[in-house]
């Protein structure tokens, strides 16, 4: 590397350097924000142990459960502009027959075996799922303001998965006679 | 006397900014939606800023601050009170952008992805502003995320190389391609361009 060079590196650096640190975004983005927050699974949310245990490896079952059945791929880590397309055409296909008689069986099951928990815990599961339906009918809502919005859409992707899980969950903590999964 | 009333109303904005993140943090952690949003008003403009530089692009930038702050809720209660937030969400910011990028690079064949030198024609001949943000935005990926996060945001090698996955020494390597595109671009070396 030339002097000449260094002194260009050296200008240029220095106007790196002063670059402004805060760049506002263009439009407000706190109510996608505040819409996500408001209906994830924060910081206050409380499961009795067992449950919660069950949900985090239910969740992954179940997730990869449907998906393998619906023969969708999962879900990418991050969303770029051609994937709503993606999202919007998994979402679409929850008014499908399959997805419908899914959730049915699931749903059926679950109010079967709500009634064998405990009232305070049963209180708290259905607490629970009120608060994932109200949240994905608000997300709906939403997304029918923001239609572009990818966060909404892979909440409301999120919802979904959450009560199929919250579903599952209960189902294989209140089985009789449960087997042990062989790994 | 005034003056010392003058310090203890004002005291240095670094250290109240930090007290006051500590507390909305604290009360965010218990659910508090608007102390979050004070920590959002704070600081969306330098994270925005971050993603921006890092994703050369305005929607993704965008995109990426709304997920940052969404996995920050969701990770407040990991948050430890030794750090500061603005570090922690400019880290979660800076790993948001790397996934995405990542995730995208993965799934979308580029057809100039494999080719450097065709990158590096690209980034230099088809900007025609000479401005500082719209060089960096058109340089090719590497050289960018090692730029900004070395070069305007004062990350040590070690740091970014470990935030982008690579070595120490493609780390330096990238920097200083990123600084000669950089100044070819801006008119700097035009003799060596």
């Amino acid at each position: 590397m030339s002097d000449r060079d260094r002194n260009d590196f050296r200008g240029l650096d220095a106007r790196l350097a002063a670059l402004p640190r805060d760049l506002p975004p263009a439009r407000d983005l706190w109510p996608g924000i505040d819409a996500a927050v408001t209906h994830s699974t924060g910081p206050r949310r409380r499961w009795p142990f067992a449950l919660a245990a069950g949900l985090a490896v239910a969740t992954l079952g179940v997730v990869l459960g449907v998906r393998l059945a619906r023969d969708v791929p999962p879900a990418p880590v991050a969303l770029g502009p051609s994937d709503n397309v993606l999202v919007v055409s998994r979402l679409k296909s929850t008014e499908d027959a399959d997805y419908l008689a899914t959730r049915a069986s699931l749903e059926k099951t679950y109010r079967e075996r709500i009634a064998l928990l405990a009232p305070d815990t049963r209180a708290r599961i259905e607490e629970d799922l009120a608060l994932i339906q109200h949240a994905h009918e608000d997300i709906r809502n939403a997304l029918a303001r923001d239609p572009g919005s990818r966060v909404l859409l892979q909440l409301l992707e999120s919802t979904t998965e959450q009560e199929f899980s919250l579903y599952s969950t209960v189902g294989r903590n209140t089985e009789p006679f449960a087997p042990r999964t062989r790994t | 006397m005034q003056a010392a009333a003058v310090a203890l109303e004002f005291p240095e904005t670094e250290a109240r900014e930090a007290f006051e993140d500590a507390r909305a943090v604290e009360a965010a952690a218990r659910g508090d939606r608007r102390a979050f949003e004070r920590l959002y008003r704070r600081h969306s403009g330098r994270v925005h800023a971050l993603c921006l530089r890092l994703s050369g692009q305005r929607e993704t930038a965008e995109d990426c601050v709304q997920e940052a702050f969404v996995s920050a809720w969701r990770a407040l209660p990991t948050f430890q009170s030794r750090s500061r937030f603005s570090t922690w969400i400019h880290r979660i910011a800076v790993n948001t952008v790397l996934a995405r990028h990542r995730g995208l690079a993965a799934r979308l064949e580029s057809p100039a992805g494999d080719d450097p030198d065709l990158l590096d024609r690209r980034a230099v001949e088809d900007t025609p502003a000479i401005d500082l943000e719209a060089a960096i935005a058109a340089l090719p990926d590497g050289a960018r995320h090692v730029l900004v996060l070395v070069g305007v945001y004062g990350f040590s090698h070690e740091e970014a190389a470990s935030e982008l996955g690579i070595a120490v020494g493609t780390s330096k390597a990238q920097l200083h391609r990123a600084r000669q595109l950089l100044a070819a671009r801006l008119g700097l070396a035009e003799e060596d361009a």
